[in-house]
């Protein structure tokens, strides 16, 4: 069991390496202290920059042993390294002038956190196994199959063998890869690798944050999310809403930084975290494309001059998911889920007949995101914090509640053209469904307080392309960097 | 001149009011999160003391548990089945021992553990028969080894 957490903090660290080197590339780490302050967020680009070239790798027929495992680390890290040659710092990070009252809100907000991940920590030391339906019926399952059978194998009792075959490969290839590094299945130990990567969100999504808000919305914003009713549940857990929460959290972040500064260093950024949602589970890939969707329609709406980034970032969701499909295509199996086929809109006849379903749906699925049993208040306060934004900085709260609405708009819609029971569809899936919704509405919450808190001249100011971060910082408690 | 003036302080109140109001959102957030904080703190503490005294296999078979499959059924059939063959997992009614929970999570779970052993629907193409409460004599196959794992749950090696 040790060398199986030896094994594991090896793999942590080159996770940790590919993705400081990432932003290395990109000109957000240029020194030990930038390093430091951005390690969480370092450790999520390198997870998912690996976990989608280790998905393409495995597409491709390669197992992701160790040793292929820390080539494809090394080469992220080496495009990172030439990547940096070519562009410029960003600008550092300016320290936020806040009342007295304000620092103490965001230290205490942040102990608070800091004291749940320590207890989570402990948590992950001593948890078993997952023991939900879903992690030992097939994610599990797939992550072994790839790991005893050298790759993406597809005969009997092999990876494709198991329930919804056609999901991409990033989480059981991610998995698998642990094992490597273990030397063994150790499905113990992978509540700790979930910690590790719930801990470096955190981090990584206040140090995003902070450069542009103040602590003293950053911290409290955070700490509602980890403090959720529901959020202890799936923290440590080993399927893939949870990561997917975290992947599509981060890229509505940066694609709002990108909306209110014009860095085109967030919409890289935005479109790493997109292609490791794709590659993690379908809805990472329908969440993905209407966040870009909304994104390039706002973008066009206020400037149309940046409509190519907007335009680059719809074609990541599409891009990523191709070697996927044409890897399922190529060796007989389903390349659409077998719960719902979206060719079914076509089918007028079809959708009648179900027109109940999709009544439904409209009935249960806001139930599901605005449940304060489950999510405490986060979206209710989200839209809240939009609707005041949305005079000095309208974009930014079209762009939630437009996602927020289009999201919800096409699960109904697979609910609708699904033939399973529309009852147990729902009862087993709506909750996992909509985390990623509620996380992203928690994590745009305080940019948009932010937003509302500042004069419209501000708001203005800050998005007419001049690239000045500081200029549409908080003016609530004190911010103004 | 007045009517820029007016303009300007209802400008300035409505900055004033929206930061108040998004105070009053932020406290709001701060308030659900420290609310929460106690049934957080003590569902953990909770799930740490249950644990604490598991050990490497008991933690590894969790799942079982959960399904209210006994361990032993999983580490018997890993223990009788060699790795690199096709095993099917066949399920009957249940029993006072094998509920119908468990037995719908029987041949999931069973394939989760029994790796590099590979499953198969295909009882024609499988070497070995995992049968939770089935009489496998009804199954048209004949077997050269029959070994019963607990009162319930037998294995058994396919003749070929």
């Amino acid at each position: 069991v040790t060398r199986a957490y030896a094994g594991l903090l090896a793999f942590d660290v080159a996770l940790l390496c590919a993705g400081g080197c990432v932003l290395y590339g990109i000109g957000l780490v240029r020194d030990a202290r930038s390093a430091l302050r951005l390690a969480g967020l370092a450790f999520v680009v390198g997870w998912a920059t690996f976990g989608v070239l280790a998905s393409l790798a495995l597409a491709a027929g390669l197992a992701v042993t160790v040793g292929e495992a820390l080539a494809i680390c090394a080469l992220i890290a080496g495009a990172g390294f030439l990547l940096g040659r070519r562009v410029p710092p960003a600008a550092p990070t300016r320290p936020h002038r806040s009342a007295p009252w304000a620092r103490r809100l965001a230290w205490g907000a942040g102990a608070m956190l800091a004291c749940y991940l320590v207890a989570l920590l402990v948590k992950a030391f001593v948890a078993p196994a997952d023991t939900f339906w879903d992690t030992w019926a097939f994610w599990l399952p797939k992550a072994k199959a790839i790991y005893f059978f050298g790759g993406l194998d597809t005969r009997q009792g092999a990876f494709a063998s198991f329930a919804s075959p056609d999901y991409p490969p990033l989480l059981p290839g991610m998995d698998s890869t642990a094992f490597h590094f273990m030397g063994g299945i150790h499905a113990a130990a992978l509540p700790l690798q979930a910690w590790v990567l719930v801990s470096a969100f955190f981090a990584g999504a206040g140090a995003l944050l902070v450069r542009r808000v103040s602590p003293a919305l950053v911290w409290p914003s955070l700490a509602m999310i980890a403090f959720m009713p529901r959020a202890g549940y799936y923290l440590l857990s080993a399927f893939a809403d949870e990561p997917l929460a975290i992947l599509l959290g981060l890229s509505a972040v940066c694609a709002a930084l990108w909306l209110l500064d014009d860095d085109p260093r967030y919409a890289g950024l935005c479109g790493v975290f997109l292609a490791g949602a794709t590659m993690l589970k379908n809805e990472g890939f329908l969440f993905g494309l209407f966040l870009t969707l909304v994104l390039g329609a706002v973008v066009v709406f206020q400037n149309r001059r940046r409509w190519r980034p907007a335009a680059a970032l719809v074609l990541v969701p599409l891009l990523t998911i191709v070697p996927w499909k044409i890897w399922l295509a190529t060796h007989g199996q389903p390349t659409s889920s077998p719960y719902y086929k979206f060719s079914n809109l076509a089918h007028p006849g079809y959708l009648a007949d179900r027109a109940g379903r999709l009544e439904r749906a409209l009935s249960d699925l806001p139930q599901y995101l605005f449940a304060p049993h489950r999510w405490a208040l986060v979206v209710p306060l989200a839209l809240a914090a939009a609707a005041l934004a949305f005079r000095t900085r309208s974009g930014l709260a079209v762009l939630l509640v437009g996602w927020l609405a289009v999201a919800l708009l096409g699960l109904a819609t697979v609910y609708w053209i699904s033939p399973v029971p529309i009852g147990w569809y729902i009862a087993t899936s709506a909750e996992r469904v909509v985390l990623s919704m509620v996380v992203v509405c928690g994590l745009l919450f305080p940019l948009l307080l932010s937003q509302a808190s500042s004069s419209r001249e501000e708001g203005v100011r800050s998005t007419g392309n001049v690239r000045k971060r500081s200029s549409g910082r908080s003016q609530l408690v004190g911010g103004g960097g | 001149m007045p009517w820029t003036r007016t303009f300007v302080i209802s400008q300035g109140m409505r900055l004033v009011t929206r930061r108040r109001l998004a105070l009053v959102l932020l406290l709001v957030a701060l308030g659900s999160a420290v609310w929460e904080v106690p049934s957080a703190f003590r569902s953990a503490g909770r799930d740490i003391s249950d644990w604490a005294g598991m050990g490497p296999t008991q933690r590894e078979l969790a799942p079982a548990r959960y399904a209210g499959i006994s361990g032993r059924i999983l580490l018997g059939a890993a223990r009788i089945i060699p790795p690199d063959t096709l095993f099917a997992v066949v399920t009957g009614r249940p029993t006072t021992r094998l509920s119908p929970f468990a037995l719908l999570a029987a041949p999931s779970l069973s394939y989760y553990w029994l790796f590099p052993r590979r499953h198969t629907n295909d009882l024609g193409q499988a070497a070995w028969v995992l049968s939770y409460n089935k009489n496998i004599d009804r199954l048209g196959l004949s077997y050269s080894r029959v070994l019963r794992l607990t009162p319930d749950v037998t294995v058994a090696e396919v003749r070929r």
